[in-house]
């Protein structure tokens, strides 16, 4: 947690899709093994997902809210990686690619909003917008992207792992509700908490440079354009 | 590419409906909102949900459903929080919430019907 900004940045994006790169890359050695005992990984990583959710849910740090979402997209990679078939191989790949972008991006504009306030808590970074208007609608991006909104990467790559789970079993249909009810309940509660209400301790009243922005953009720009040309 | 639309007696009705409550609401704001600073603010959010609403109801289509009904919780969690105060941040995480759990709904047909081959309905 108190890491640089870089190091975190870092190891949202590029170690732990790393991880998952390898993940894919070891999948071949779990088949024979996995076909058999598959139900046991995928109930664990189902309970583990739901328990996750609630753990970010009740969360008052903005930078280890950020750090929990990623815990929690990966149980949902797993779940579908494990029934071993095409679809929910690539429904994984996207998913991955995506929440790479996003949450290094998430992390970035929480160390944004920690060099003005120097606070981390939700409860004293509040009214953003008041004074940083112009930043908000990548701040809301940002947080869209952290579940499936429809017409962008994540909302493809869960419609592919749902079709994926739901076929190799119906009865997983409830969790699947639960679980993307909590994804959309974490990521509204970190945007809505922090750009509502008035400003209780705010130490510069500094809009954002241009090289901040830059930065910002550049996380935004491949989230927006990728969706335009996938070719499956 | 071409975009089909679906028109029968039940998309006509409900149209018909939405068309006269959304009328009611923009008589009515002449004389709730007569003090408010930026009017056209709110006349573009209701507009934009009526046209949400139109777009969900008239698509034959389940993905062009489940556009409209996200455009619909958003503009909707929009409309609740226009004054800003407490009660009404609380509404309209309520609203949101529960207007996603028919958007999970909607993603889980989407995954059931795509079994069968299509996604017309």
């Amino acid at each position: 947690m108190e890491a640089p900004v870089y190091g975190s940045m870092i190891l949202a994006a590029i170690l732990l899709k790393l991880g998952g790169y390898g993940l894919t890359r070891i999948l071949i050695v779990f088949l024979l093994r996995g076909l058999r005992y598959s139900y046991i990984i995928f109930s664990i990583r189902m309970i583990g997902g739901i328990l996750a959710r609630l753990v970010t849910l009740v969360q008052i740090d903005m930078k280890r809210l950020v750090a929990y979402s990623s815990v929690v997209h990966i149980n949902f990679v797993i779940c579908s990686m494990i029934t071993f078939f095409k679809l929910g191989f690539i429904g994984c790949y996207l998913i991955m690619v995506a929440h790479g972008l996003c949450s290094s991006g998430l992390f970035y504009m929480v160390t944004l909003m920690y060099n003005r306030s120097m606070r981390r808590l939700l409860i004293m970074n509040k009214g953003i917008i008041s004074f940083m208007s112009p930043m908000i609608i990548f701040w809301a991006y940002l947080c869209v992207r952290n579940f499936s909104f429809p017409l962008r990467l994540n909302f493809l790559g869960e419609i592919m792992m749902i079709m994926r789970v739901i076929m190799w079993d119906v009865k997983t249909l409830v969790l699947m509700i639960i679980l993307g009810f909590f994804s959309r309940a974490y990521s509204l509660y970190l945007f809505s908490y922090v750009m509502h209400g008035g400003i209780n301790i705010i130490f510069k009243f500094n809009r954002g440079t241009i090289i901040e922005y830059l930065v910002v953009f550049i996380h935004c720009y491949p989230l927006m354009m990728l969706i335009l040309k996938v070719n499956i | 590419m071409e975009v089909l639309v679906l028109i029968d007696w039940i998309s006509c009705l409900f149209v018909g409906f939405v068309g006269l409550i959304s009328l009611i609401i923009l008589v009515y704001r002449i004389f709730y909102m007569e003090r408010d600073k930026f009017k056209d603010r709110f006349i573009g959010l209701v507009l934009l949900f009526i046209i949400s609403i139109i777009l969900m109801i008239i698509s034959p289509n389940i993905i062009r459903i489940m556009l409209g009904w996200d455009g619909l919780g958003v503009i909707s969690y929009l409309l609740v929080i226009y004054y800003q105060n407490y009660n009404s941040f609380n509404s309209g995480m309520v609203t949101v919430l529960i207007n996603r759990l028919g958007d999970m709904g909607l993603l889980i047909s989407i995954g059931i019907i795509t079994l069968y081959g299509r996604w017309n309905i």
